[in-house]
């Protein structure tokens, strides 16, 4: 089910998060605009591909940004934010 | 402290086979130390961990719930509902009824697990209409959120479906005990699911319940559930992301972390709390198993008259003398007694109607006219033929008033489970006799006890490493060098080890193989058989233990081992089948066949000369028990020359007496005793003079463990008996301590000084459980004293005997045909005209069996024979073929066994003749008349030397019956290397070069990385000593070459000879012409070594 994210969907770019205290988005930068975010409709956990060079370890939100645009984001381990462009 | 606001209710052990990845204890610990309350263990459609779990919890001081996950399958009825899909159900215990319920459903679902014709395990099934008679007393939660049966439809988008099976479930178990599962596996969709399931919970008014599915103790473990997932589905880790669980959150969490997690639905996480306290059912309490109570066959009186009435009936007959009758009589009142009190009166009468049981079953097995007829069908073993009772009903052989054996193990006024019987058979009795008791008690009452094999390192190296993707070669070489778990970091130290090994252990593959194989081992496996333990209960066994198929057909097992049958109180009955016992039948009927009668065991006697001087010389290659390369070095020590000290000699070379420092003691003390018939040992306390007279001082016999406990701290039976329990299982730290803590302090009353206390408890604790009890010893020791006693009188019939009940023992039958070719007996070759299937002895001389001809098989070979008594003597090969329809490459392996020789015909011209010869065809509904089939005729051929001929007997049948091996190797030997003959008239301290094939490599952990090995030259066998340097250095070569010429020097002490090596090399063949065949002809030889010993890989 959820980790299938993995499939299809990889390619990232960088992309400046805001957080809360807890490490939930609450707003991206995109086009150069601080957008809010509207909703975190689901968020999930990667972590995969342990025994290879390239280990997985995400924290994904499938959230709404300003003014109602979805988008997939998610925070690797050591923090840097990515989008799924 | 507040209650946790939150109990786990839904996770995996280890018992969840290649699922869950941590032990039940190590789950009820971790619960423990993150402040859990009580937990759940449901693992799936199996509860082979729920009593080792039960146990584990309440030491740990948590309540241990009891539960299982089940797979279902969609009802026929439903139309839609997938019909491949496998859905999961949780099951929890409310009740005893439920636990009973739970058996009987896990039970069903594995009824067809070994339905194909191969009975390779299918995966179980339960049938949904099942729930419906078997659900009082059960809690059904909805499911995992992969795959239970409510989630699963909803995931789906059949909302519909997943609200009809919601109601069905409720209808069945009722409203307040069907409860909706929300889980939280942070994987994408799982919480729109886990709202989805709340609201279909509060639509059609069911509970909800939060749960983890934690499937680890710690998140460490994850990896291994990782790569355990992947193992199970046979793909690798990169081609198994669908089936894993994506993140290494199924893990078991602190409550309050739970709750957090589950935030947003409040009520599941209370539901939690809630449901568990009305599980109330208590596994090490609640299970209503009581012992057997058969009393069919003495209607009218109780099990207590019963047994008394035929116990004193039968001690007029075996004690006809008043003396002994007395305190016979004052015996067995006293064992009575303690029967009447624990109520085991009807066990012992179960146990009798075993016997008689197996009295019949022994008939049948046995051939009319047959000497073994005569023969009682099995004999007693272990501490039960130290009772007297036994020795009445005929459970036992071994009277306890001449033996003067001790019957505290078996049974006492404190006795804390019950005794175990143990009966050894030939393995033909033991075979039938399982499945008539299963047939007699029924299928719901009898069944064998389970076991469960960890992980071995070999296994682990090539299962993970194959998950792992890791290059198969490289792998396989890992396996094949490892030494299994010498340590925990083993299989690093190994992967070090091999070539570039530095290299491998930067990449992260690789260096994962070393984590995960450290975490696996322990790990269970999968449900096997034990070697011979049944169980067998008044009240239904399926409402104990689920009972599932067995490999074997006709044989059910139950889903615990033996210490969770021991925890439940079950009535164990061990049924052993003995490789020697078979031998010694079929010796005595060979015997028989050839002299017109066979001897009488009971009236051999014991104290043959000539019999102990062999043993004493250890020319014991193939008498029981003692005939091990470490046997043997120590009787040329310890020189036994009576019965009781053969019985001590059993016992002695064991792990317990090894580990317990009793070993160089004890041939000390023999040594003094024979140069001083006077010679008083020293004990390490004078209390301990009674208990340990007998063997010279040191600790032998498990029971000694008890009596010393006795005797120095002054415990009590049943106290001795819970430390001898306590070292012998895992889960027993505290309770060792406890037990040294009781040991200390009576030791200390009785004016015990601290230190030797400390020694005497040191012994004991080394020796652990790993020895024999005396009792079993005696019986082992006969054993050993009539096979050593055949061997020395009726050497070819004993060789014909031992290979016929291949496979058993320390030696392959090449080197006990060696062996006995050094004691005159010659052995001949598989022959078309005269071999049986088995080997039989002509004139003094063993003739091989057909059977032995590899990949005929023992159908074919009896096709053989049979066709050759009913029609007469086969023509030739064409006749042959006609006449059986063996295979062409059976005929050929035939042909290089030389059983066709006779057709006297060259070998290559045979063989030429094999593969060109038409083979009939079975038509359906039809037979192919035996018609005489024409070979083509063989153009010239060049005949095999003789190393062809000998390497191809033995590729043939593991036997060469010419020239040993090491007799066509010699003339390539460097100059200068001697024989095992030679070495025995060699000095002490000489530099010597000897040569040999493989026997038995070993590496005691008790002897300091010394590593022993057995070669085997055309003379006899070497023993050879390998220090640890030398070891690391030729590592592959000691530890894979089967044919080797070590260099060294002779060390001599008192009678045992070694060669102490200082460099070893691999023994090749002389070179030959022409050479390109060379290398092909040194990997044949190599390849036909019979295997050897080695380490902890034995030949059984």
């Amino acid at each position: 089910m959820g980790t299938r994210a993995l499939r299809g969907l990889a390619a990232t770019r960088p992309v400046e998060v805001f957080t809360s205290p807890d490490g939930t988005p609450h707003a991206v930068m995109q086009d150069g605009r601080r957008r809010l975010v509207v909703t975190v409709r689901d968020s999930w956990r990667v972590q995969d591909r342990w025994w290879t060079d390239q280990p997985v370890d995400r924290s994904y939100f499938d959230v709404i940004i300003e003014p109602g645009r979805p988008a997939l984001i998610f925070r690797e381990r050591v923090g840097e934010w990515f989008t799924h462009a | 402290m507040p209650s946790p606001p939150y109990v786990e209710l839904h996770a995996h052990s280890a018992f969840s086979f290649l699922d869950g990845a941590s032990l039940p204890d190590e789950m009820a610990e971790a619960a423990a130390a993150l402040d859990h309350g009580a937990l759940a263990i449901t693992d799936h459609d199996t509860l082979s961990g729920s009593m080792e779990f039960a146990h584990a919890a309440t030491a740990a001081g948590i309540r241990p719930i009891t539960g299982a996950e089940v797979s279902l399958a969609p009802s026929p009825r439903r139309e839609g509902s997938p019909a491949s899909g496998v859905f999961h159900i949780t099951l929890l215990v409310a009740s005893a009824r439920g636990y009973a319920n739970l058996c009987r459903l896990i039970t069903i679902a594995h009824a067809h697990t070994r339905s194909t014709r191969d009975r390779r395990a299918g995966d179980p099934l339960l049938p949904f209409a099942a729930l419906q008679t078997h659900h009082e007393g059960l809690v059904c939660l909805s499911g995992c959120a992969r795959r239970g049966l409510v989630p699963q439809l909803l995931a789906q988008g059949r909302q519909a479906d997943a609200e009809d099976a919601l109601r069905r479930l409720m209808g069945i178990f009722g409203t307040g005990n069907t409860w909706v599962e929300i889980q939280r596996p942070a994987t994408r969709g799982a919480k729109a699911l886990a709202r989805a399931l709340e609201a279909l919970a509060d639509h059609v008014g069911a509970p909800v319940v939060a749960t983890g599915d934690a499937h680890a103790h710690h998140p460490r473990r994850a990896f291994l559930q990782d790569a355990l997932v992947a193992v199970r589905h046979r793909l690798t880790l990169d081609a198994s992301e669908a089936e894993r669980r994506g993140n290494r959150q199924s893990v078991l969490r602190t409550p309050d972390d739970m709750a957090v997690r589950f935030a947003d639905h409040p009520d599941a996480v209370r539901g939690s709390v809630l449901l568990a306290e009305r599980l109330e059912f208590d596994l090490t309490r609640d299970l209503g198993y009581r012992f057997p109570d058969f009393v069919a066959g003495h209607p009218g009186e109780s099990a207590d008259q019963a047994l008394t009435r035929d116990c004193r009936r039968a001690l007029m007959d075996r004690y006809p003398e008043h003396g002994r009758r007395d305190e016979a009589l004052r015996r067995l009142d006293e064992e009575l007694a303690l029967i009447r009190h624990h109520g085991l009166s009807g066990f012992f009468l179960l146990h009798r109607d075993i016997l008689d049981i197996a009295r019949e079953v022994a008939l049948d097995v046995r051939p009319a006219g047959s000497a073994r007829r005569a023969l009682p069908p099995g004999r007693g073993r272990g501490s039960s033929v130290g009772s007297i009772v036994c020795y009445l009903t005929g459970l036992s052989h071994i009277d306890p008033i001449e033996s003067g054996l001790f019957l505290g193990r078996f049974l006492n006024k404190d006795l804390r489970s019950v005794p175990d019987i143990d009966l050894d058979f030939p393995r033909d009795v033991r075979a039938r006799l399982i499945e008539e008791i299963i047939r007699r008690y029924g299928d719901e009452h009898a069944a064998l006890v389970g076991a469960f094999p960890t992980f071995r390192a070999r296994m682990a190296i090539r299962e993970l490493g194959a998950a792992l993707a890791l290059p198969p070669a490289d792998i396989e070489r890992l396996a094949r060098l490892s030494d299994g778990w010498s340590s925990a970091d083993a299989v690093e130290d190994e992967i070090r080890r091999m070539p570039g090994g530095e290299d491998r252990l930067r990449s992260r593959r690789w260096r994962a193989l070393a984590a995960l194989a450290r975490e696996a081992s322990g790990l269970p496996r999968h449900l096997a058989q034990h070697s011979g333990g049944m169980v067998v209960s008044a009240t239904p066994l399926v409402e104990l233990v689920p009972v599932v198929p067995a490999a074997s057909e006709g044989r059910r097992i139950c889903q615990w081992d033996k210490d969770s049958c021991a925890d439940a109180g079950f009535v164990k009955i061990d049924l052993l089948g003995l490789g020697m016992l078979s031998a010694v039948e079929e010796c005595l009927d060979l015997i028989a066949e050839g002299h017109g009668r066979a001897p009488d065991l009971s009236r051999i006697g014991f104290d043959d000369p000539a019999v102990y001087a062999e043993i004493q010389d250890a020319d014991t290659m193939g008498v029981f028990q003692i005939e091990s390369r470490a046997q043997m070095q120590s009787l040329l020590q310890t020189r036994p020359g009576n019965l009781d000290d053969l019985t001590v000699q059993v016992a002695l070379i064991r792990p317990g007496p090894v580990s317990g420092g009793a070993v160089h003691p004890y041939v000390a003390h023999r040594r003094a005793r024979r140069r001083n018939p006077d010679f008083v040992p020293p004990y390490d306390h004078p209390l301990l003079e009674p208990a340990l007279r007998e063997t010279l001082g040191v600790v032998v016999f498990q029971e000694q463990v008890l009596e010393v406990s006795m005797a120095l701290a002054g415990f009590t039976p049943g106290e001795a008996e819970d430390l001898r329990r306590a070292m012998s299982r895992k889960r027993s730290r505290t309770a060792m301590l406890r037990m040294w803590e009781r040991f200390q302090q009576g030791a200390r009353e009785r004016g015990v000084p601290d230190h030797t206390i400390q020694t005497v408890f040191t012994k004991l604790v080394g020796f652990s459980n790993f020895g024999f009890p005396k009792a079993h010893s005696a019986a082992f020791a006969v054993l050993a004293y009539q096979s050593a006693w055949l061997r020395r009188h009726h050497p070819a019939e004993f060789l014909a005997a031992l290979i016929n009940a291949q496979p058993m023992g320390f030696y392959p039958p090449a080197s006990l045909v060696r062996d006995a070719g050094r004691r005159g007996v010659r052995t001949h070759r598989t022959c078309i005209h005269r071999s049986q299937v088995g080997c039989t002895v002509e004139d003094g001389s063993v003739r091989l069996g057909i059977g032995m001809v590899r990949n005929l098989g023992h159908d074919a070979a009896e096709r053989v024979v049979h066709e050759r008594e009913q029609r007469g003597p086969f023509a030739d090969l064409a006749d042959l073929a006609a006449r059986t329809g063996l295979r062409p490459e059976q005929m050929a392996m035939m042909v290089r066994a030389g059983t066709l020789d006779a057709f006297g015909l060259p070998e290559r011209e045979m063989l030429w003749q094999v593969a060109t010869l038409a083979r009939p065809r079975r038509i359906a509904g039809a037979e192919q008349l035996p018609l005489p089939l024409d070979p083509a005729a063989a153009p010239p051929l060049p005949a095999p030397d003789r190393i062809d001929r000998v390497i191809a007997e033995y590729e043939a049948t593991g036997v060469s019956t010419g020239w040993h091996l090491m007799t066509l190797i010699r003339p390539a030997l460097p100059a200068g290397t001697i024989t095992a003959r030679a070495l025995k008239d060699t000095r002490h301290g000489t530099h010597v070069t000897v040569a040999g094939m493989v026997v038995a490599r070993q590496r005691p952990m008790t002897a300091g990385g010394i590593v022993f090995l057995l070669i085997e030259d055309e003379t006899g066998p070497i023993n050879v000593l390998v220090r640890p340097d030398l070891y690391e250095a030729e590592r592959s070569l000691l530890r894979a070459d089967p044919l080797l010429v070590v260099h060294g020097r002779l060390e001599r002490r008192e009678r045992v000879v070694n060669v102490l090596a200082t460099g070893v090399t691999a023994a090749h063949l002389p070179a030959r012409e022409p050479v390109p065949l060379e290398t092909a002809a040194d990997a044949r030889v190599r390849a036909v070594v019979p295997a050897a010993q080695s380490f902890a890989r034995g030949r059984r």
